[in-house]
C-alpha cells in the first residue's frame, strides 16, 4: 500500500501546559473521508489547529507527515499552498477585509508559492459566481466583509465556499455542519462531496450522524481524552448515535 | 535652551519682519508685532502646560528653528500632482508661493483662489477680515478659564507667516474641482522655519474641497502650519490635511473652524511625518445645526512622535460632530491623542460622537488615548470609546491559514483598520489619493515591524 496523504504518528501536544493531545495516531489516504466524532472537549479542534499550524500549541512528541513533507516545520500558509484546508469552528470576523479580495488574495498567495500564475480579477470573479451558485449563496457574499456580521451558518458556508475556490488536497472541517439548517447541510453536503474526486481526502470532525448521511466517510474514528479509542467504518458512527460516547469517558 | 529658542525667535523676526508680505501696510505692521510680543509673553510650549503635556516640545525647542530668506534656487523636484483628476493646485516651496510650480486653472466666477502674500500685496483689506486676532486663539478650558499660551505657535504663525493658501468663495458658489495645496519643504543645513497660514472662507452655501500635503523636509525644518476656515451659513468643505513621505524634525499644523448654522465642515488629517507631528483640530459650531467632522490616522514608525489634539466646541443648538481616529504605532514610535468634544449650555439637541484606536505594531511603540467630555447643557447625546491593542491574532492566523504570508496578513489587518477612516472621505478623487498615501505609509510601517 503506498504513503497515505496525511500520517500523524503518536502526536502528543499541549496548551497552557496542559496536554490536550495524548498520543494521536491516525492515517488518511488520498481520496479518503475520514470522519472525527468525539466528546466535548476531546482534542478535535486542537488536532486541526495543530494541522493548520495555529500558535500557542506546543508538541512535545510525535510527527505529523503530508505528502511526504514534515508538516510541523511549514508555516501555516505553507501548509496552505501545499493544499492543507481547514474550516474553522468558529471563522473570525475580519470587517474591512471584502470577501471577494481576501479570496483571490489568498488564492494567489497560493498560487504563486507553488509557482503558478496569478488569475486576475475577472476570471477570479467568474470561478468565484459559479462557485457561489452551486452552494446556491448569493452573489452579496462576495461584496461583504469577511464573516463580518454573518450569521452562524452563512460563517459556514463561507468557509466551504473557499475551499471550493482553493481546491486544496487536504481539507479539515471541523464542526462545518453545526448551526446549519436542513437546506444548508445538504448544500454544505453538495460542496464537500464535489471535492471527492479519488485524490483529495477529507478529515470530518462531527457530532452528527445527519452530515454523514450525505457526505459517506470511508472511516470513523472516535477521539476521546486526546487519543483514537477506537475506528471502524460508517457503522460505528451509528453506532455512537445510539450509545453515546458513555464507552470513551474516563471512568 | 528655552532662552536661546526665544533670543533666536527675536533675532529672526527682527531680521525678516521687514520682508514679510504686507510689509509697509499699517495693520499687517502691526498684527505682526502684537503676535510676537503676545508670543514672548507666552513662551514656546513646555509639557508643564496642560495641552502639551504629551506634544514634541523638546524636537521643538532642540534646534532653534528660523525662517530662512529665500534663496532663489530652484527645487531639485517637485511631487507631480497628488490627485489624479481635475483640480487646482497651488504649490509653495519653503514657505513660499511658487507660481512656477502652480497650476491654479480657472475657479469659478464668485472664487478667489490666491496666496497670501498676492492678497496682501493686491488687496490687503480682504485679508485683514479673514486673519484672526492673535488673543481669540485662546485656549479655553473647563469653567472657561482662558489660557492663551496653549496657542504661542499660532501667535509666532501670525508673527512669521511667510505664505500660504488662500481661497474665499462667495454665496451659493461651488467648486467643481478640488484645491490641491502642496508644501514643499527642501531638506535644509540649517535649522529652519516654515511658518504658513492658509485661509479659507466659504460664504453661505459654498462648496469646496481643500487637500492640503505636506512634502519634504529634513531633520532641520520645523514648518508651522496654521489654517483658518470660516464657513458661512449652509457652507461646505471637505478639507484634508495630509503627509506624503515628509521627513521634518517637527510638524506642527493647526486648523481652527468656525461654523455658521447648517454648515458643515468634514475634516481628515493624515499624520505620518518621520519626525514629530503636533496636529491640532479645533472646530468651533457657533450656528444652529452645523455638522462637525474630524478624522484622522496617525501612521508612526521609527522613532516618530505623533501628537494629536481636537477640540469640538458645540456652542449652538442642534449641532452634529463625528471624531473618528485611528493610530498605527510600530518600531518605537510615540503617540498621543487628546480628543475633547465640549457642549455649551445652549447647545441643547447636540448629537456627538468620538471614538479613538490604536494598533501598537511592536512592544516598542507607545501611545496614550484622553478622550474628554465637557457637558455644560441637558438634552444631549455624546459618546466616546477609546481602546488600544495588537493587531488579533486570529484573524491574523485565518488570513495565513488561507495562504496569506504573516507580512501579507499584517498588511490586510492594518490596511481594514486603517481603511475605515479612509473610508469616510467623500470625494472619491481624494479618497483613492488618500489610500494611496496610507497604503505607502503602511508599506513602510509593516517592512520593519515585527
Ligand atoms: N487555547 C486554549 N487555551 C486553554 N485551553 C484550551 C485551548 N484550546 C483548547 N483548550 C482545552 O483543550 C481541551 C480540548 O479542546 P478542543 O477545543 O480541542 O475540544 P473539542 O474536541 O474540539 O471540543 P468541542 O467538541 O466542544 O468542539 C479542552 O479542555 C479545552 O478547554
Ligand atoms: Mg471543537
Amino acid at each position: 500500500m503506498s504513503e497515505p496523504l496525511l500520517r500523524i504518528r503518536n502526536l502528543r501536544a499541549s496548551v497552557d501546559g496542559q496536554e490536550v493531545l495524548k498520543g494521536i495516531d491516525l492515517a488518511v489516504a488520498a481520496g479518503e473521508v475520514a470522519a472525527i466524532m468525539g466528546p466535548n472537549g476531546s482534542g478535535k479542534s486542537t488536532l486541526s489547529n495543530v494541522l493548520a499550524g495555529r500558535d500557542g500549541y506546543e508538541v512535545t512528541d510525535g510527527e505529523v507527515w503530508y505528502d511526504g513533507r514534515d508538516l510541523l516545520d511549514m508555516a501555516p500558509e505553507e501548509r496552505a499552498a501545499a493544499g492543507v484546508f481547514m474550516a474553522f469552528q468558529y471563522p473570525v470576523e475580519i470587517p474591512g477585509v471584502v470577501n471577494a479580495t481576501f479570496t483571490r488574495t489568498a488564492l494567489n498567495a497560493q498560487r504563486k508559492a507553488r509557482g503558478e500564475s496569478a488569475i486576475d480579477a475577472i476570471d477570479f470573479l467568474k470561478r468565484a459566481r459559479e462557485t457561489l451558485g452551486r452552494l446556491e449563496m448569493d452573489e452579496a457574499f462576495l461584496r461583504r466583509d469577511v464573516n463580518a456580521g454573518f450569521s452562524g451558518g452563512e460563517k459556514k458556508r463561507n468557509e466551504i465556499f473557499q475551499m471550493a475556490v482553493l481546491e486544496p488536497r487536504l481539507a479539515i472541517l471541523d464542526e462545518t455542519d453545526s448551526g446549519l439548517d436542513i437546506d444548508a447541510l445538504r448544500i454544505v453536503a453538495t460542496g464537500v462531496n464535489a471535492m471527492r474526486d479519488g485524490q483529495r481526502a477529507l478529515v470530518v470532525i462531527t457530532h452528527y450522524q445527519r452530515l454523514l448521511e450525505h457526505v459517506v466517510p470511508d472511516s470513523v474514528h472516535v477521539l476521546a481524552d486526546g487519543r483514537i479509542a477506537r475506528s471502524g467504518d460508517r457503522e460505528l458512527a451509528l453506532e455512537l448515535e445510539r450509545a453515546g460516547y458513555a464507552a470513551f469517558q474516563p471512568a | 535652551m528655552t532662552e536661546a529658542w526665544l533670543a533666536g525667535q527675536r533675532a529672526a523676526f527682527a531680521a525678516c519682519r521687514g520682508a514679510l508680505p504686507g510689509a509697509g501696510t499699517p495693520w499687517v505692521d502691526a498684527l505682526r508685532a502684537q503676535a510676537f510680543r503676545q508670543f514672548e509673553e507666552d513662551g514656546p510650549p513646555s509639557p508643564r502646560i496642560e495641552e502639551w503635556r504629551s506634544g514634541p516640545t523638546a524636537a521643538l525647542t532642540g534646534q532653534v528653528f528660523a525662517p530662512t530668506a529665500p534663496d532663489g534656487a530652484r527645487p531639485a523636484s517637485v511631487p507631480a500632482s497628488y490627485l489624479a483628476g481635475p483640480r487646482h493646485r497651488l504649490v509653495f516651496v519653503d514657505g513660499r508661493f511658487s507660481a512656477e510650480h502652480s497650476d491654479p486653472g480657472e475657479p469659478p466666477t464668485g472664487a478667489r483662489l490666491t496666496s497670501l502674500g498676492t492678497l496682501l500685496a493686491e488687496d490687503p483689506a480682504a485679508a485683514r477680515e479673514l486673519v484672526g486676532d492673535p488673543e481669540a486663539f485662546a485656549e479655553e478650558r473647563l469653567s472657561l478659564v482662558t489660557d492663551r499660551r496653549p496657542q504661542a505657535l499660532v501667535a509666532l504663525n501670525t508673527a512669521l507667516a511667510s505664505d500660504g493658501a488662500v481661497l474665499i468663495v462667495d454665496d451659493g458658489v461651488a467648486l467643481p474641482h478640488p484645491v490641491e495645496v502642496v508644501y514643499l519643504a527642501r531638506a535644509a543645513t540649517d535649522p529652519s522655519a516654515h511658518h504658513l497660514r492658509t485661509l479659507i472662507a466659504l460664504g453661505a452655501g459654498a462648496r469646496a474641497n481643500v487637500v492640503e500635503v505636506h512634502a519634504g523636509g529634513s531633520g532641520s525644518v520645523w514648518t508651522n502650519h496654521v489654517t483658518e476656515t470660516a464657513l458661512g451659513a449652509g457652507a461646505r468643505l471637505e478639507h484634508v490635511r495630509a503627509d506624503a513621505g515628509t521627513r521634518s524634525a517637527v510638524r506642527v499644523d493647526v486648523a481652527h473652524a468656525r461654523l455658521h448654522a447648517g454648515a458643515a465642515y468634514a475634516g481628515f488629517v493624515m499624520a505620518g511625518n518621520t519626525g514629530a507631528v503636533r496636529t491640532e483640530t479645533r472646530l468651533v459650531l457657533e450656528g444652529a445645526g452645523a455638522d462637525g467632522e474630524i478624522n484622522g490616522l496617525c501612521l508612526a514608525g521609527g522613532a516618530s512622535h505623533i501628537d494629536a489634539l481636537t477640540r469640538l466646541d458645540h456652542r449652538a443648538r442642534e449641532g452634529t460632530s463625528r471624531q473618528l481616529w485611528r493610530g498605527v504605532f510600530g518600531d518605537e514610535a510615540r503617540g498621543a491623542f487628546q480628543g475633547r468634544i465640549r457642549v455649551l449650555s445652549g447647545a441643547s439637541g447636540t448629537n456627538a460622537a468620538l471614538d479613538n484606536r490604536n494598533l501598537l505594531l511592536s512592544t516598542g511603540a507607545r501611545t496614550e488615548s484622553k478622550p474628554e467630555l465637557e457637558i455644560l447643557t441637558d438634552d444631549v447625546a455624546c459618546s466616546h470609546a477609546s481602546a488600544t491593542g495588537q493587531l488579533d491574532g486570529d484573524a491574523l492566523f485565518y488570513l495565513r491559514s488561507r495562504g496569506l504570508s504573516e507580512r501579507m496578513a499584517r498588511a490586510v489587518l492594518m490596511e481594514a483598520f486603517a481603511g475605515a477612516v479612509v473610508d469616510r472621505i467623500a470625494d472619491d478623487g481624494v479618497r483613492a489619493f488618500v489610500r494611496r498615501l496610507v497604503d505607502d505609509q503602511l508599506n513602510v510601517l509593516g517592512s520593519t515591524a515585527s
